[in-house]
């Protein structure tokens, strides 16, 4: 459902399938299977964020009609994202949808999240992993974390948000337009800070149970140390989004 | 009068850096990466013009006789490692600029050449 770059101009509702990709040769081939299975009419653009293995290659032989976007070298996943946004604006997408190439979003989830989008009238929907559906339980240090996280994120954001760290995102329009300006590069940037971002600009959010499957490729931390560091950087990062002056 | 300006005006410096850096925060003109370690060197000022005794004693502690030494060879070693994580950042955008350049000389071929076999097919 192609819409030919007029920008707001187009009549049927399409659906485009962002999925940032560093480095995922061994997933990403079953992953775009997956979201063609689901969503059949849905476009897919996989951003490859400077990626030193075949990850072009098996986008390429998947069989998948995809849009391939290659970035000359890995400048971070925000970074990816924000061109998969820009691609979404300029095409003049009705609904947006990020997709981590991971293997571990279910994309069979994506039409619940858009009908809960428009019956909401919400701009972002968040798939949580939290909110009830499915098994995964992140345990000690890391799950504190984020607990603290979601209950501030809440609090800025103005609606109960239980999974501030997923990727697995649905937008509409005016969000798209205002990631695909403000969706920042740094550390955590493409997940807590674009929330704060989206609020502070007047989106409404809100989030649907989603659940996750086991990553098919890395291993999640469970060290202490390193959940302390990723609070601090999470709380720093996000202080700063908190007194951003609102219009950028 | 001259001692209370002399213990003022360090804490007013320190506001006046305090305040620019919010303000480069807020109207985003600085990104992240770059905000931590003047955030970092801000509370020092401050501390140090607030509590001068604070900075004697950590002067003491490093092994200066004079205070006045600390702070200058501590003032020279913070530039001398920003100066350097400067150059290295420097040298990152340096190497993606020609990247970026390399990349647009390849597409503008690639663009000509299409162009070429069109007006070539419409013949």
């Amino acid at each position: 459902m192609a819409v030919g770059g007029v920008k707001g101009k187009s009549i049927v509702t399409s659906t485009l399938v962002i999925v940032p990709a560093w480095n995922e040769e061994e997933t990403i081939a079953s992953c775009l299977r997956d979201i063609k299975n689901s969503l059949p009419a849905a476009d897919i653009v996989v951003v490859n964020d400077g990626s030193t293995d075949n990850t072009s290659e098996e986008v390429r032989s998947s069989g998948v009609d995809v849009t391939l976007l290659e970035q000359p070298f890995n400048l971070g996943v925000g970074a990816a994202m924000r061109l998969g946004y820009l691609y979404s604006s300029r095409h003049g997408y009705t609904y947006t949808c990020q997709v981590d190439a991971d293997g571990q979003h279910d994309p069979s989830y994506i039409e619940a999240m858009i009908s809960h989008l428009r019956q909401t009238g919400s701009d972002l929907v968040v798939g949580s992993r939290f909110a009830g559906e499915g098994a995964y339980r992140a345990r000690g240090p890391r799950r504190w974390a984020m607990v603290v996280l979601s209950k501030w994120l809440s609090r800025i954001c103005q609606a109960r948000l239980t999974d501030t760290t997923s990727g697995f995102k649905v937008s509409n329009a005016r969000a798209t337009e205002i990631l695909s300006r403000r969706m920042p590069a740094e550390y955590l940037g493409d997940t807590l800070d674009s929330l704060v971002i989206l609020a502070k600009e007047g989106c409404k959010i809100s989030e649907v149970a989603v659940s996750m499957r086991e990553r098919q490729g890395g291993v999640p931390s469970h060290s202490p140390l390193k959940a302390a560091i990723f609070l601090f950087r999470a709380f720093f990062s996000v202080s700063l989004y908190v007194i951003y002056r609102r219009n950028g | 009068m001259a001692a209370i300006i002399y213990s003022v005006l360090p804490i007013l410096v320190a506001l006046a850096y305090g305040a620019y850096l919010i303000w480069l925060v807020w109207s985003e003109k600085l990104k992240e990466k770059y905000i931590s370690y003047h955030l970092v060197l801000f509370v020092v000022l401050l501390v140090f013009s607030i509590v001068p005794r604070s900075a004697d004693a950590m002067s003491k502690a490093f092994g200066f006789h004079l205070t006045a030494n600390f702070l200058l060879a501590g003032g020279v070693f913070i530039l001398l490692l920003i100066c350097l994580s400067l150059a290295k950042n420097l040298s990152t955008s340096e190497e993606r600029i020609r990247r970026l350049a390399e990349e647009v000389a390849l597409l503008r071929q690639e663009v000509d050449s299409l162009t070429c076999e069109g007006e070539r097919s419409r013949e």
